[in-house]
Parts: C-alpha cells; structure tokens; sequence
C-alpha cells in the first residue's frame, strides 16, 4: 500500500511538472528515460560490461597502467589491471542500472530546459506517464517489491538490492536499512548521493545564472549580495 | 526510531521550511558556505590529521575521550559559527528569483543534511558529549550513520564542488 502511494506522490509530482513545463519538454524527457529503460531491458549484459570496462580504465589511466602500458612495461600493467575489482558484480548489479536510469532521467530533463515552451494539460498527462515509468522502473529495485520492471535480469526482480540475502527487510524503514547495510551498497549508496548532490545544486545555481543572463540585470541590489 | 533519527529529521524539515521562506538562490548561498565549512573539518581530520591530534593532545590531555569531546565540540561550534555567519547580514546569494517553492524546499532540505548530518557525524564519534544519549542504537541509526556528510564525502569532493558553484556564481 505504502508503495502504492509512493508510486501516486513521484506521478503527482511530475505530472504538475509537466503541466508547467508544458508537452515538449517533458515528451523529449520521456523519450529519454523509455530509451534507458529499453537498453537496460533489451542488453543488461552489454551495459554491465561497458560500465565496468569504463570504470577499470579510468582507474587504470590513474594508477599509472597507461603510462606503464606507454613504456612498454606490459608486466606491471597487467597487475595494475587485475588489482581493478570491477564494481558492479553480484549485488551491486542493479547499481549499475540505477546510475543509468537515473543519469538518463536527469539528462532528459535537462535537455528539455532548452526548449521553450507554455503549461499544457498534454504535459500533464506526459509527466504523469513520466512519473509511472520512472517509479516502476526504480522503486523496486530499491525497495525490493516483485513488480520489478526488470524482473528477467539476474540480481533485480522480486530480490531488489535491499532484500537480497535477508528476511528481516519488511517495510520501508527496514528495506532502507538493509540497503545500506549490505557490504559494498553503503559506498555505492554515499557515491550516489554524492553525485545527486553535486548534479543537483550545479544544475540549480546554473539555472539561476542563466535566469540573471535573460533578466539582463544583476541581483536585486545590484552586487549580487543581500541582506537578511 | 530513536530520539537521534528523529531530531535530525525534524532538522531537515525545519531547514526545509527555511528554504521555502528564502528561496533556493539565497540557500545556495548557505550550500556553498557549509561545503567550505566542512571541507575545513574534513581536511583537518584527514590529510592534516597528525598536527590536529597533536593540537587536541596538548589541549585536552592524553585521554582519548578527552580529546574526542574537545574535536566533537570544537567541530560542531565551528560549523554552527559558519551557518549563523551564513544566515546573518550580508550573504552569499546566487542570483535568480528563488521562486520555485519545490527547488528552495530541496535545496533547504540538502542544507539540513549537511549540518544536521555533520553536527550528528562529530557528535556520535565523541559518544555524544553533554546530551543523554546512550546505546543501543537501532538500525536506522546505523544506516543513517553511514551515509552522514563526512562519512561519504571527501575533502577533494568537498573544495572542488564549493569551487564551481563561485565560479559559476561569479560567472558573467
């Protein structure tokens, strides 16, 4: 039931966020986040491999292997690259998932603020539709419900990330619980949030930079400095 | 859920509140100033960590407890310092009309986790100091432990984040 209404509060929210931002933007955000779910639905496999093939050579650029690789030194590039632990294996699967559901949803978004448009009713239903996949695409796998949409790929379906390996995680608060508490999801789970906050407060102060630029004036009192 | 959980939720809520009063561009503003803040702790724990001790051993004494409440008081009344400075007089505001009830109410809510997430972080290390707090904890206690501010972000993280949010503040 609770999930009923988490699933009704996200549509809610991004239906109004339709409405205001009118049908365009949102449908481009729709599209988006529907290629995202496809690609993780249609090569879970292909996905995996390439974000972790991505992850091992960014880290063996840092720990030298690249430059070893450069001198020739083949010896100490392979033990460089098998001390690289792949990241997403076994549990943290659906981590891989999540970061590209989530980055496809925040790219869709804000590619729409390109575009100019006015509050529509179509946008309404556009965000409400938004809403659904978004929720039933992420929820469970978060949350651990059988309603997964990626229900065939190993390590998601009925055992999302925060039931896997326990009984005891009934109720949000517990499934919550047991998500951090799994080895390797509380490192995902703060890298996560991380991310989140840096993408969030940049994409907020970059659009209240551009805000000023159409304004073509500067901050209230000029300086850009106020007071309380 | 504990008397802890609860109070740092009714604290993001409150900071929440805040921001729908202000508006994010001005809560910005104070996001920026709490990352320069707790970059300041978190280097002084982390790479100069060896002079930090040093310092809290000849303050404090040879007792590690000792030296512990010193850091978690010293730590918290320094990120109180810099949120009161943050929110008095002349501030740190972005520009932008801050109008969005939503934004401001998220970006409010990001504000509360860094300092309530922080003042819980430096408290809990020192077995909370001066307030009544005692195990056995629950597990959302230790889950929410675990992704406190300082538990997760690095001070590299922390500088260069502050970094581009002046730069983009200043940017014309």
């Amino acid at each position: 039931m609770t999930f009923l209404f988490i699933i009704a509060g996200i549509m809610a929210l991004f239906g109004v966020m339709g409405y205001r931002r009118g049908f365009w933007p949102m449908f481009l955000g729709l599209m988006v986040l529907l290629f995202a779910v496809l690609l993780v639905l249609r090569d879970a496999d292909a996905l995996l491999m390439y974000l972790n093939g991505i992850w091992m050579g960014t880290m063996l650029l840092f720990r030298g292997g690249i430059s070893a690789l450069s001198q020739g030194n083949l010896e100490s590039a392979r033990q460089t690259f098998s001390s690289i632990e792949k990241p997403f294996t076994g549990v943290t699967q659906p981590w891989a998932f999540l970061l590209v559901i989530s980055a496809a949803a925040a790219v869709g978004l804000l590619i729409g603020l390109l575009i100019k448009s006015h509050a529509s009713v179509w946008g309404l239903f556009v965000g409400l539709f938004y809403g659904y996949l978004l929720s039933v695409a992420l929820l469970p796998v978060f949350l651990g419900i059988p309603l997964s949409l990626f229900s065939g790929i190993p390590g998601f379906g009925g055992n999302g990330i925060a039931t896997a390996g326990t009984g005891q995680c009934q109720g949000l608060v517990n499934r919550f619980v047991c998500l951090v508490g799994q080895p390797g999801s509380g490192q995902m789970c703060g890298a996560l949030i991380a991310i989140s906050l840096a993408a969030f407060v940049i994409a907020i102060a970059v659009s209240s930079n551009r805000s000023r630029k159409r304004s073509g004036s500067g901050s209230r009192n000029g300086s850009g400095e106020q007071e309380d | 859920m504990g008397p802890i959980e609860i109070t740092f939720f009714v604290m993001m809520a409150i900071w929440a509140l805040i921001g729908v009063i202000r508006g994010y561009n001005r809560e910005l503003g104070i996001t920026t100033m709490l990352l320069i803040a707790l970059f300041v702790l978190v280097f002084t724990t982390g790479p100069m960590g060896h002079k930090f001790q040093a310092f809290l051993a000849f303050v404090a004494g040879p007792d590690p407890e000792r030296q512990a409440t010193l850091q978690a008081l010293l730590f918290c009344g320094f990120l109180t310092v810099m949120v009161f400075i943050s929110y008095q007089g002349q501030t740190l505001a972005f520009s932008g009309s801050g109008r969005n009830s939503f934004v401001s109410m998220v970006t409010g809510l990001v504000n509360g986790y860094l300092y309530a997430g922080s003042l819980w972080f430096y408290l809990a290390c020192a077995n909370w100091p001066l307030l009544n707090v005692r195990p056995p904890y629950n597990n959302l206690y230790y889950a929410i432990s675990a992704i406190l501010p300082p538990a997760i972000f690095r001070w590299p993280f922390l500088i260069g984040l502050a970094v581009l949010l002046l730069i983009i503040r200043i940017w014309k």
